[in-house]
């Protein structure tokens, strides 16, 4: 018999040969050392190439029933997360809208006292002490006005946990400013950090929630907010806004459009573009993922003093009226530094992009 | 019809889907074509039904690949989405390689001893392979031999680069 080629030999180990075929094949072998050599040589390349064509599996191979599914299921995840996101939206909008009236019902009025008279009462009332009764009244009508009768009209000692609109409301709502101012003062004495004040506010209306009489209104309390680094406000103090106009010699500035959380007073060394010799004011808000949002301001005096900080020779940020600065913080936030043509030295802080604070930006008058 | 689509998907659609992404590198593009060599079944009911199905799918794969040709941008754009939509088990670096080293491979095999390969790695035998391709059953354990030998060689010759290169 001649030697075995190749293709014989292939054959032969894929069982193709005919037994007459394998036996004669088989003898040779057994006869023929170089046809013994192309036989495991044979051998060897054909376990090598099935060994790399097993190599290239599909994905989804013998499964496309679980494939099937897999898709089903992350079409669910989409409808999901676009009910959730269309909550979010709705909701946002909602706080927003809210807010938004109360400024333009501020500014609508034209009338500066009361606008300072509802800023003063808004620290106060944020950090979470239970509206005077003689407000309820009023509270009553602002709800009813603003489509939100279910704070007005709740349950007897029920708390409004799911109303953060109508409690904006309240806030600027409230008309005692004095009794405001003296609350505010009590918790100057009793509290540095603006957290703790926050803090102790929040239990001591909870605990006045429990004690309150049937027919009183009762402010639902405060989602802890996420705070930017404690480091930083460290040396600050809660206010009124009473005492930041006081303290800035005019007018504060505010974003429009939201509602501040708390006003808080601190070095200058707090406020990167601000003078260290004086101190800045600080308006706490939250951004609508309920984190932090911080305004810094400080008013460059007049006179010959005031052209010196307006040259940027007593900041450590050399802005001039017009410049911005953006910088990014270790803790993940942003601060966007400027100085207003208002004569302002402005610092807005938090875990937003940097367009989004630009945007607020704008919005501070 | 001796055959139902039905008894025709459970038995073959897996064999057929891995043939064609062995042959074609693109999961997708494999279970599109399987899904009309099915669809062309139910028009034309086959007699012998596996190497009627695989001819099909080999015949669409070739369509397919000269359309692509004639339309070399649109390949680029699927062949990105593919890699980055479908990474499939390739999850390890190595492995990876070694899929694209046998991948490339193939890809220097010619298209006769390429089909071979492929469809006696499905498991076909001389007749069924003969019947699917059109080559006399005497020349199939040949180019058997020649399709394994140009792959191994092939394939020490990519990874051989590959090692030279990094």
């Amino acid at each position: 018999m001649p030697h075995l080629d190749e293709g014989h030999i292939h054959a032969m180990l894929d069982g193709e040969l005919t037994s007459t075929d394998r036996e004669a094949a088989e003898q040779h072998l057994r006869a023929c050392a170089e046809c013994q050599q192309l036989l495991a040589e044979a051998r060897s390349l054909f376990a090598e190439a099935d060994r790399l064509v097993e190599t290239l599996v599909p994905p989804a191979a013998g499964q496309p029933a679980r494939k099937l599914s897999t898709v089903r299921s992350r079409r669910k995840n989409y409808q999901w997360l676009a009910w959730a996101a269309t909550v979010v939206i709705a909701v946002g909008l909602g706080y927003y809208g809210s807010a938004l009236r109360d400024r333009t019902q501020v500014a609508a009025s034209g009338d500066a006292a009361l606008k300072q008279e509802r800023l003063r009462d808004t620290a106060p009332a944020i950090a979470g002490a239970t509206p005077p009764a003689d407000a309820a009244s009023s509270l009553e009508q602002k709800s009813e006005t603003r489509g939100a009768p279910d704070l007005a009209k709740s349950a007897p000692g029920a708390k409004a946990a799911e109303a953060p609109a109508p409690i904006t409301a309240n806030k600027l709502a409230q008309g005692d400013s004095s009794r405001s101012g003296q609350r505010a003062d009590a918790l100057d004495e009793s509290a540095e950090e603006g957290q703790m004040l926050r803090d102790k506010e929040r239990n001591e209306k909870d605990a006045k929630a429990q004690a309150e009489p049937p027919g009183r209104l009762v402010e639902a309390p405060m989602p802890k907010p996420k705070v930017l680094n404690t480091e930083i406000s460290t040396g600050f103090r809660a206010i009124s806004l009473e005492e930041a106009v006081r303290v800035l010699g005019g007018s504060v500035l505010l974003i429009d459009g939201m509602t501040p959380q708390m006003v808080l007073v601190g070095p200058g060394v707090a406020f990167a573009a601000g003078n260290p010799d004086h101190e800045v004011v600080r308006v706490v808000y939250d951004d609508p993922p309920g984190r932090q949002l911080w305004l810094d301001q400080q008013r460059i005096e007049q006179g010959p003093e005031g052209a010196a900080q307006a040259a940027g020779a007593t900041s450590k940020l050399n802005l001039l009226p017009g410049d911005t600065l953006v910088t990014p913080a270790p803790d993940g936030a942003s601060s966007l530094n400027w100085v207003s043509q208002t004569m302002f030295r402005l610092g807005l802080r938090g875990f937003l992009p940097t367009d989004s604070l630009r945007a607020l930006a704008r919005r501070v008058r | 019809m001796a055959h139902t689509l039905e008894s025709l998907y459970a038995t073959y659609h897996e064999s057929l889907v891995r043939m064609l992404y062995r042959r074609t590198g693109d999961s997708d593009r494999a279970e599109d074509l399987a899904q009309e060599v099915f669809a062309r079944a139910l028009t034309t009911p086959p007699d012998n039904p596996r190497p009627w199905l695989f001819a099909v799918a080999l015949n669409l794969v070739r369509d397919d690949g000269r359309r692509a040709v004639r339309q070399g941008r649109r390949l680029q754009l699927l062949k990105a989405e593919s890699t980055t939509t479908s990474p499939g088990p390739e999850h390890d670096y190595e492995k990876e390689q070694q899929i694209r080293a046998v991948r490339a491979a193939l890809d220097e095999m010619n298209e006769r001893d390429r089909d071979v390969l492929l469809l006696k790695a499905e498991g076909f035998n001389y007749d069924e392979i003969a019947a699917t391709t059109g080559l006399a059953k005497g020349a199939i354990g040949t180019t058997l031999a020649r399709a394994r030998r140009r792959l191994v060689e092939e394939y020490r010759k990519q990874d051989k680069d590959r090692y030279a290169a990094s």
